[in-house]
């Protein structure tokens, strides 16, 4: 089953300095590689 | 792309592939109903707001990204590889994007040049390994 994150648990520093991240996306990213797709649209 | 990733996932099991986390521009309703049915095993983000993607600097495409004859192009091969034109949810305007996200930097950006634009599966996959450093920052 997938996991439908709410982006408030996403969220980023900002601004975006050197592109790191923080909130959930770093702390996956901490534990290994991580690939974010950012999708167009569904359909 | 989403079918082409679990594709090759699933047919080569060899690979290091590290996590994959999918960012959609329609709302949680939208996003639930279509990872359930085409990835259930997938984790996703629903960023309607579109915060997430202007973070990423996945801006809203112009005329020429939005209409041009790449895009066509683009439209004729996906219909060839049998995937069909439906009803789409989220920000038809959103332009699209790939990241690896490393210990919290970024060490691999790809961004669309038109709304059809995306990477080859080998690229996607040199770059979805869990091999720490592995690459190095790119844009196109």
């Amino acid at each position: 089953m997938y996991a439908l994150t709410p982006l408030s648990d996403a969220v980023l520093d900002r601004p975006l300095t050197g592109y790191r991240v923080d909130g959930t996306l770093r702390n996956r990213s901490a534990e290994g590689a991580l690939l974010l797709v950012f999708l167009r649209h569904f359909g | 792309m989403i079918r082409d990733l679990r594709r090759a996932r699933s047919s080569d099991p060899s690979h290091d592939w590290c996590d994959v986390l999918y960012v959609g521009s329609a709302d949680v309703e939208a996003t639930q109903r279509f990872f359930t049915d085409f990835a259930p095993e997938s984790h996703c983000i629903a960023d309607p707001s579109g915060e997430l993607y202007e973070s990423f600097g996945l801006g809203k495409g112009n005329a020429w990204q939005l209409f041009g004859p790449a895009v066509f192009a683009h439209a004729l091969g996906a219909m060839w590889k049998g995937n069909g034109i439906g009803v789409p949810s989220g920000d038809v305007l959103r332009m699209s994007g790939f990241f690896r996200l490393e210990h919290g930097s970024m060490t691999w950006a790809w961004r669309g040049k038109h709304v059809g634009d995306h990477p080859s599966l080998d690229t996607v996959r040199a770059h979805a390994c869990r091999t720490p450093n592995a690459k190095t920052n790119s844009t196109s």
